[in-house]
């Protein structure tokens, strides 16, 4: 079935996914939440921000992202500085990338949850003597929980696809930065067919499984991004 | 409570400006036409509006221009017109919500206590959007309650019932102050709930109070202006002289006579009820009328006659000391020769009080 080198690229795009999805919740979660509740043009600011990997090409990204991270860079050369070790080409600098490529896929539903639990419900909580912080965990994030399975998923599954920023930022390195988006592109550019459809074949059924238990699992509810 | 507001807020074009002491006691209603500024004024001592002015209670600052105590810090409860329950609870979650956060320093309000009021035992393992739009707000209000709240706002809690329902409520808003030893403030623009229940009554207007009284006392002062030409009426305090079983009638002694009503037969002989009779359902009469379907027949005597637009004329008359409204047609004020001193007969068809007789 599959070789050494794929099992070692499904292994580093699994930690990537898992650990860009982890990251990405905690962080996400202020900002959509700022978003969410902000007025006037900064907000709108913000979100044009928050979106932009949505639509910038990877390779533009990844490039901005190799020069902030590589170790001339402001970023990367304070990481060397702390640990010797460079951020591009790195696993480190893979989850960064990766973070912030797949940001809005994490903030836009977690944003539009929080839209809908509403300032509303939230006066009811803080006029029964609910902190805001008790606020946002015992009403909002109950009631947000399908938005943050959604961006969960979205994220993880985003990792899992994307291809430009960790060529570009990460490099080709087996065992390191090698996710099994560049693995099959190396096989198609080897002209080993076979060995790309087995890994193309299997991200598919992947993809696909994760997606519907998903959709079985929230019912009625739809995944959106805008 | 003793609440001291010195108030300013803005929302567009409207503005909101109070400065008044309110002595809260029992039931207090916030009464003025849509748009007078009664949520925002509720809203501002609920603590969601920092920066729009000064609010003390019982000598306590919960804000002035630059602090505020934020709202769930205030010794306040709100239910709000949509009721707001948490839809990831059960009823029961709802009410513990409340609970676990209860001031402990509030009134003290027993669980079980808050169930029996409000009828919501067969409510308790209930989800929540599967509940009636009556069973919401009774949720809502027991869930504010167990908060402990040392004041109960209510921002027109029941301006989306049915008639039926809104009756049944407001008896048990009604008895919230007694049972639970809390003062309540009360937002609504119909006067047929004020009337109801509310002991005293702080009046808006475009932003502004336009004054605050005893309940009777203000509507009387108020007028068709600010209640409405339907609206318009007057109350009668009276106590209970006793029940026709046989008919389903109940006789009201409102001092100068007796008023017949079909909708009190709860009401003990000898309680206190109050009467609201609409300005439209009073007519007048020279003399005492025989032979007629109308029960009720209060002399009275002619205070003042104004002139409305258009074909009405409202007529206030003095009924043994209260104030009754009749509005009738300008011919007939000049046909009966109607002015200030003359002896008149108001009548009151039985059927205007249904359902507007609350103790």
């Amino acid at each position: 079935m599959l070789s050494p080198a794929d099992w070692d690229a499904a292994r580093t795009t699994l930690l990537l996914a898992a650990a860009t999805v982890v990251i990405l919740i905690l962080v996400a979660t202020p900002i959509a939440w700022r978003l969410a509740f902000a007025r006037g043009r900064w907000a709108r600011v913000a979100e044009a921000v928050v979106a932009l990997p949505l639509v910038l090409p990877p390779t533009v990204m990844g490039f901005y992202l190799l020069v902030l991270l590589g170790p001339a860079g402001p970023v990367g050369s304070w990481w060397v500085k702390l640990t010797g070790d460079t951020l591009s080409f790195s696993f480190a600098g893979l989850v960064i990338a990766s973070c912030l490529h797949s940001l809005p896929f994490a903030v836009q539903p977690l944003q539009n949850a929080f839209e809908s639990v509403g300032s509303r419900r939230l006066q009811a909580a803080a006029s029964l003597r609910a902190s805001p912080l008790d606020a946002f965990f015992s009403v909002a994030l109950p009631l947000a929980l399908r938005g943050y399975v959604t961006a969960a998923v979205l994220t993880f599954a985003h990792t899992l696809g994307e291809f430009g920023v960790m060529l570009m930022v990460g490099g080709n390195i087996p065992g390191r930065t090698r996710v099994l988006s560049i693995s099959i592109f190396e096989h198609v550019e080897t002209l080993d067919y076979a060995a790309a459809h087995r890994l193309a074949a299997a991200l598919l059924i992947f993809s696909f499984v994760v997606l519907l238990s998903v959709y079985l699992a929230n019912g009625r509810y739809r995944t959106r991004v805008a | 409570m003793r609440l001291v507001l010195d108030l300013h807020a803005h929302r567009g074009d409207f503005e909101l400006r109070v400065a008044e002491e309110l002595e809260l006691d029992g039931i207090t209603a916030l009464f003025g036409p849509s748009g007078a500024g009664k949520t925002t004024l509720l809203q501002a001592l609920a603590g969601f509006l920092p920066g729009t002015g000064r609010i003390e209670a019982d000598g306590v600052l919960w804000q002035d221009d630059r602090r505020s105590l934020p709202a769930h810090r205030r010794p306040v409860a709100v239910v709000f017109q949509d009721g707001r329950l948490f839809e990831h609870l059960d009823v029961a979650g709802n009410l513990d919500f409340a609970a676990r956060r209860a001031d402990r320093g509030g009134p003290s309000v027993r669980r079980s206590e808050v169930v029996a009021a409000l009828g919501l035992s067969a409510l308790l393992d209930r989800r929540v959007d599967t509940l009636s739009g009556g069973e919401i707000q009774r949720v809502a209000i027991g869930r504010a309650l167990l908060a402990r709240p040392r004041l109960l706002l209510m921002d027109e809690p029941l301006v989306a019932l049915d008639r039926e329902r809104k009756a049944t409520i407001l008896g048990m808003i009604a008895e919230l102050p007694r049972r639970f030893g809390l003062p309540v403030l009360f937002v609504s623009h119909l006067v047929e709930e004020i009337a109801q229940i509310a002991d005293r009554l702080v009046a808006l207007r475009d932003g502004r109070t336009v004054g605050q009284g005893p309940t009777v006392a203000m509507l009387e002062r108020l007028g068709a202006e600010m209640t409405g030409h339907f609206e318009a009426g007057s109350l009668l305090e009276g106590h209970v002289a006793r029940h026709d079983e046989e008919h389903a009638l109940t006789a009201v002694d409102v001092g100068e006579g007796i008023l017949w009503t079909p909708g009190a037969m709860h009401a003990g002989v000898g309680e206190r009820v109050r009467v609201r009779l609409r300005a439209r359902d009073v007519a007048l009469s020279l003399q005492r009328l025989e032979g007629v379907s109308i029960r009720n027949q209060l002399p009275a005597r002619v205070l003042e006659v104004r002139a409305e637009q258009g074909a009405y004329a409202e007529v206030r008359l003095d009924c043994g000391g209260a104030v009754v409204r009749a509005r009738i047609t300008r011919l007939a004020v000049r046909e009966l020769g109607l002015g200030p001193g003359l002896r008149v007969y108001a009548l009151v068809k039985s059927v205007a009080f249904d359902r507007r007789l609350e103790v």
